[in-house]
């Protein structure tokens, strides 16, 4: 199955790494993935497009217990051409707030 | 707390240095102990140390402190720290941290970094620690300016204690610890621990899954003691009298003579614990994370039961086994919110009649036997003493034969496994419980993977007794290789091992020897008695195994008792 997600992370240092680690460690693949900085915020905007046969809440449940990740969500689609639907947003609780 | 000089009084603010400002923010968490080994990175917060209150504890290799920080934590409840030098010292803390880290044991590790102007550089003992350190840490921090360095202490003392436990580490510059912070405050640790995600309706739904189970079986783990819910666990289990089985990090949230304790389940459990576990309708699952050396095949595991989990942290719920009801949170309110009063007289007695037929046997063997020493020593000491294990066959001896009182008391490496964790684990528990009797449990290759902390045991007269059953081997590969690769026996040989008694006495402990099962009880009670650190050295057959087993990727009913039970 090839999900997206949309992620809003603190800009730590190796924050990319842990969300990349995490991501590879559960059994997920990357098809694509998109960054942006935003200076201001001191935050990460990133857009993972990832795969697996795995189930979506593996990653999800494990990228949400990473501190410094402030707002994810999960879009779903079943194959890789159909355009993605949103399934379940999930607006994540601060466990480290800013 | 311990006290503090004119320099450290926390609240005072002036003027300090980065390393004057992390000592005065230890003592304000009330860290009164610290494990540490020097080097060029960290000069200037041992130089701040000197002068502090806060007791430092050399152990002779920073794997040492690591696990002593990690068994300070264990048997304590606090938080362990630990300190280590930039480059070979914080590599040398990896495995330390990595155990916490599998078995959530809130530790914070401090380590020396180059100068911020040479990361990157490929300095002189530069490595890259911020990134070694994620896959084994809850949340690892690099100080990249002295301005982010209260916030970022703050923060590593909250997240290790938080929602469930875990390791933190944060590296530091050493320019960083040497320039000044102006009018620094010390920020209060919050203390505030998750609160409870689970709804009355989940509960209810508990309830009534609870209500028309005829077999239910609780399924406890080491969440019960990282949760704090020794106590509403017991009465839990008291009022419903619902029978319970344990993981290894499980042991002792029952006494271990309680009627409903049927003991530990998994590849070394009893028959009696993975059997009511396969005819269970309903199992309860307790701060558990269905570990595979739990569940065997996780497809045949609890066949016929349905599961409600209750952990803190929610993506261990359904990580492995769907759970037809999970409650996410704190589980000591989750406790409180099941606890009602069940009538399970026919499944109880089922139960207890299992676990009389087919609870841990003693062997009828020659020679002293580890499950003979075990249950001794759990008389002797009636379950009181802290155990801290090392891993292998002796580790499985004692959770299948000594009778815990309290989970505290068990230090012993789930998770990870790691060979070589259980003497400087007991050297950081008796730092933490000076009252209570420490024994480090060790076989003879495990023993030999951190002896060099008999210097410390020396150092500091800690009255932490050793046992080695020494039997001569790798003894837990050896059984595997016994049992699933016909006996070829492959590198387990350890049949040169040094002289422990004499290797002891050389570090200043006191040292016997046995190998009459007739001397076994005189020579517990000689060491228990002994002031001071003591070592007994047991020797045992190579041979013994440990049963029952299931073979790793067979299904618990697939388990296996031995040719000699
Ligand atoms: C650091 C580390 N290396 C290797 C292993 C694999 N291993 C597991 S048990 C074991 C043998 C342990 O021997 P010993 O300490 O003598 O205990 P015994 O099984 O003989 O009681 C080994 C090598 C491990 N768990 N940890
Ligand atoms: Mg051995």
């Amino acid at each position: 199955m090839i999900f997206s997600l949309h992620i809003q992370a603190r800009s730590n240092p190796a924050m990319l790494e842990k969300i990349l680690q995490t991501t590879r460690v559960r059994g997920f693949s990357i098809r694509s993935m998109d960054v942006k900085s935003c200076d201001t915020e001191r935050l990460l905007k990133i857009h993972l497009t990832v795969e697996s046969d795995r189930p979506q809440e593996r990653l999800v449940t494990q990228l949400n217990k990473l501190g410094g990740i402030r707002e994810l969500t999960a879009l779903h689609a079943v194959a890789d051409s159909a355009p993605l639907v949103e399934r379940n947003l999930q607006k994540v609780s601060l466990m480290y707030p800013v | 707390m311990a006290g503090s000089g004119p320099a450290f009084e926390a609240g005072a603010s002036r003027e300090m240095n980065g390393a004057e400002y992390i000592v005065r923010k230890l003592i304000s968490e009330g860290v009164d102990t610290l494990f540490g080994y020097p080097g060029g990175c960290v000069m200037p917060l041992y130089d701040a140390l000197l002068e502090s209150p806060i007791r430092h504890i050399l152990c002779r290799h920073e794997q040492g402190t690591a696990f002593a920080a990690n068994g300070y934590a264990r048997s304590s409840g606090r938080i362990g720290v630990c300190l280590a030098t930039s480059g070979p010292g914080a590599t040398n803390l990896m495995t330390g941290l990595a155990d916490a880290y599998m078995d959530s044991v809130p530790m914070v590790a401090i380590t020396g970094q180059v100068p911020t102007a040479l990361i990157g550089t490929d300095a002189f003992q530069e490595i890259d620690v911020l990134g070694m350190s994620l896959p084994i840490t809850k949340q690892s921090f690099l100080v990249q300016a002295i301005d982010e360095l209260p916030e970022i202490l703050d923060q590593a003392f909250r997240i290790a204690l938080e929602g469930r436990p875990g390791p933190v580490l944060v590296d530091l510059p050493k320019d960083i610890q040497l320039a000044t912070l102006s009018e620094p405050t010390i920020p209060h640790l919050s203390g505030e621990r998750i609160s409870n995600t689970t709804t009355p309706a989940q509960w209810q739904q508990a309830i009534e899954l609870m209500n028309t189970s005829r077999r239910p079986i609780i399924y406890g783990g080491g969440g019960i003691l990282l949760g704090d819910a020794v106590s509403p666990f017991r009465q839990f289990v008291e009022t419903t009298g619902i029978p319970a089985v344990f993981s290894l990090k499980g042991l002792g949230a029952l006494p271990g003579d309680h009627p409903l304790n049927m003991g530990m389940l998994g590849m070394h459990g009893s028959v009696a614990a993975n059997q009511v576990v396969q005819e269970a309708d309903l199992l309860i699952a307790v701060g558990v994370r269905f570990d595979d050396r739990v569940t065997g095949k996780l497809s045949r595991f609890a066949p016929h039961a349905q599961v409600i989990h209750l952990d803190i942290d929610p993506a261990e719920i359904g990580k492995l086994r769907q759970a037809v009801c999970a409650l996410p949170g704190d589980i000591k309110q989750s406790l409180k919110a099941l606890t009602i009063k069940l009538n399970l007289l026919d499944w109880q007695s089922q139960c207890l009649e299992r676990l009389e037929q087919d609870g841990f046997a003693l062997p009828a063997q020659d020679g002293i036997t580890g499950p003979h020493f075990m249950r001794l020593l759990s008389q002797t000491t009636r379950g009181q003493a802290i155990i801290s294990c090392d891993v292998g066959q002796h580790q499985m001896w004692v959770a299948q034969h000594y009778a815990f009182d309290h989970p505290r008391k068990h230090l012993t490496s789930g998770g990870l496994g790691a060979m070589g964790f259980g003497l400087p684990a007991a050297i950081g528990a008796q730092l933490a419980n000076s009252e209570i009797p420490v024994i480090n449990v060790a076989g003879d290759g495990s023993f030999m993977m951190n002896a060099q902390e008999l210097a410390t045991i020396g150092r500091y007269r800690l009255p932490t007794k050793i046992i080695i059953l020494d039997n001569q081997a790798l003894g837990m590969v050896r059984q595997q290789q016994s049992v699933c690769y016909q006996g070829r026996y492959s590198e387990i040989d350890l049949s040169d091992n040094p002289d422990f008694c004499t290797l002891a006495r050389a570090f200043g402990i006191p040292a016997q020897s046995i190998s009459d099962p007739d001397d076994m009880a005189y020579a517990i009670n000689k060491l228990l008695e002994t002031p001071g650190p003591a070592l007994l050295h047991v020797a045992i057959a190579t041979e013994h195994n440990v049963w029952p087993m299931v073979k790793p990727g067979d299904a618990n009913d697939q388990i296996i008792t031995g040719a000699n039970p």
